[in-house]
């Protein structure tokens, strides 16, 4: 059985009123343990309500979400779900607790109930693997944006979960603090194992994934390895191939032998390598 | 950003700043008792204390205190214009109550300077706005060293664990202390926030500077809108950002930091003591400690 599952999932918001909206249709996917997967789609397309249908902040209108076999409806299991499912959001600010890093970080270990030297233990090694240890007894509102970013991944971290969703949490980033925060989501995923989900509209990012889904208007369109990425139906839904897949494309039609590339380092070995 | 110190952690290690949070509150409640007791002008006369008496009382119990104080910033690394500057935000209260105490001094009054009316100038009214000034400046310097020595985390935990034994009869303690913690959190987000938006509105001509106070006022609505609009928005991402760290409540969760009353916290009781007893001992003349003093004064002058 996959670690998350969602089968044939819906979710309507304001059911019933006049504004109901039917953020996701019918959905099933599967994710594996250890995966690295991107869940892509652009605005509207129901993909930030996926990620809150996953670890049970939302609860599918129909069908039924399964994180290790527990079912996200029985409430009684919600505090396990989400100790095995942690979500990093889009906007750092409005998800830090408390006003010193260190605190912060414990906020999640500290609702376990674990011992406080456990804690201790956990906060500073999860502020260790993003790299913002020095600053643990600093306020957050000080730092950057990808700084304060890597501070609520350390405070999803601390709880070691099995998987980890990060909904849109480049987004509000600038280039450098967006490679600050892939890197240590891909060194977790490599080196700790843990699952990654990425919901994204950024595709260079999703090229990195193993695992691509892609969503379109609360749907499922496309799910995949990465040569879903050289697919024609992306662009018909309006999102663009990665930049490494446009270029590598354009110099292939002038001429240029390149294979095939998802990701910049690629491409720079394949120009390397035809020259 | 704009400045507020009141409020705001000052980061640095020293021993204050290593006390149990508990005892500091306890310390700041004992102060602030402490500096009710110093009486005013007018119940002293009716004790039968002089004006002159009364004045080098106050004066060396107040002394005492400052030099408490002074002490205690020392010791707690905290530059003196930081602490200072917790006294801006109320510097126009102490002024006005000042203004007032002088001009409508009701009490027994011995040297009138002038008197027009309601309004009355004395000796006795100046050394009461003096003493009230005196009285709020340090009902401020305490408490806002309290929150530059202390985290809110350790602050609001402090509070929590005082109030403890109020949730035996269902005062939800807990949840007033993450609400409080929560807001002392919020409020730099928050002012940034408004910065912002008062920077965007400008941008499109509003104009926030001119008119009268009404004018200014309602010049503000365009401001107070989007950031309601963007804090309840903040509030229901936090609430997800709780929950999803599994957050349920007081049930289950334990503290990283533990506190501890130790040695610290002992010799701030006994220092906390003395302070109080020393000021006594000068308002109330105890062993004629204040009469020897005075003695000694108008043998100087």
């Amino acid at each position: 059985m996959s670690f998350i599952r969602l089968e044939n999932v819906s979710y309507t918001y304001s059911k019933g009123a006049q504004n109901e909206v039917r953020a996701v249709k019918d959905l099933s996917l599967d994710i594996e343990e250890g995966d690295l997967v991107a869940l892509v789609g652009h605005n509207g397309s129901g993909k930030s309500t996926v990620a809150k249908l996953m670890n049970g902040l939302l609860v599918p209108t129909s069908g039924k979400v399964t994180v290790d076999g527990m079912d996200t409806a029985n409430k009684n299991l919600l505090f396990d779900i989400r100790k095995n499912v942690g979500v990093v959001f889009q906007n750092p600010d409005n998800q830090m607790v408390a006003t010193i890093i260190e605190d912060d970080v414990a906020f999640g270990p500290e609702n376990l109930g674990l011992d406080p030297k456990e804690i201790r233990r956990r906060v500073d090694w999860a502020l260790k693997s993003v790299g913002m240890y020095e600053y643990r007894e600093g306020a957050p509102f000080r730092l950057s944006g990808g700084q304060k970013q890597r501070i609520a991944i350390a405070g999803v971290l601390a709880l070691k979960p099995r998987a980890m969703i990060l909904d849109e949490s480049t987004s509000m980033l600038d280039p450098v603090g967006k490679k600050e925060i892939m890197d240590i989501v891909l060194k977790l995923n490599r080196e700790e194992k843990i699952t990654v989900i990425m919901i994204t509209h950024f595709m260079d990012e999703a090229a990195l994934a193993d695992k691509i889904f892609v969503m379109d208007d609360g749907d499922l369109r496309l799910s995949g390895g990465k040569e879903i990425l050289l697919s024609p139906v992306l662009e018909q839904m309006g999102l663009n191939a990665p930049p490494a897949v446009s270029i590598a494309k354009k110099l292939r039609a002038a001429g240029m032998d390149i294979g095939e590339v998802f990701t910049p380092e690629q491409l720079a070995e394949e120009i390397c390598r035809s020259l | 950003m704009r400045d507020v110190s009141f409020g705001q952690y000052y980061p640095v290690k020293s021993p204050v700043h290593r006390m149990d949070a508990r005892a500091k509150l306890i310390f700041v409640i004992a102060y602030i008792v402490l500096l009710f007791l110093i009486p005013t002008v007018d119940s002293s006369l009716k004790r039968g204390v002089s004006l002159g008496d009364y004045t080098v009382r106050v004066a060396a119990a107040y002394f005492a205190i400052l030099l408490f104080m002074i002490i205690v910033v020392i010791l707690s690394k905290v530059p003196f214009v930081k602490v200072l500057k917790s006294i801006k935000a109320v510097i126009f209260l102490v002024v006005m109550t000042a203004v007032i105490m002088l001009l409508f001094y009701s009490g027994q009054a011995t040297h009138v300077y002038f008197e027009s009316g309601i309004i009355s100038i004395s000796l006795e009214g100046i050394m009461s706005a003096v003493t009230m000034a005196l009285r709020l400046f340090f009902l401020v310097i305490g408490p806002s060293l309290l929150t530059l020595t202390t985290t809110p985390v350790e602050l609001t935990d402090g509070i929590e664990r005082l109030l403890m034994p109020l949730s035996y009869i269902k005062v939800p303690v807990h949840d007033i202390a993450i609400i409080m913690s929560i807001a002392l959190r919020l409020i730099p987000t928050l002012i940034e926030e408004t910065d912002k938006i008062t920077n965007a509105q400008k941008a499109r001509c509003a104009d926030f500077d001119s008119g009268n106070i009404f004018k200014r006022a309602k010049a503000l609505i365009p401001v107070l809108v989007p950031l309601l609009i963007s804090s309840f928005r903040r509030a229901d991402e936090l609430a997800y950002a709780m929950d999803s760290r599994c957050y349920r409540g007081a049930k289950g969760r334990t503290r990283m930091k533990v506190m501890k009353f130790g040695i610290r916290d002992l010799i701030g009781l006994f220092v906390i003591v003395a302070v109080f007893f020393v000021v006594l001992m000068f308002i109330y003349d105890y062993f004629g400690v204040a009469t020897a003093l005075y003695k000694v004064a108008l043998g100087i002058l």
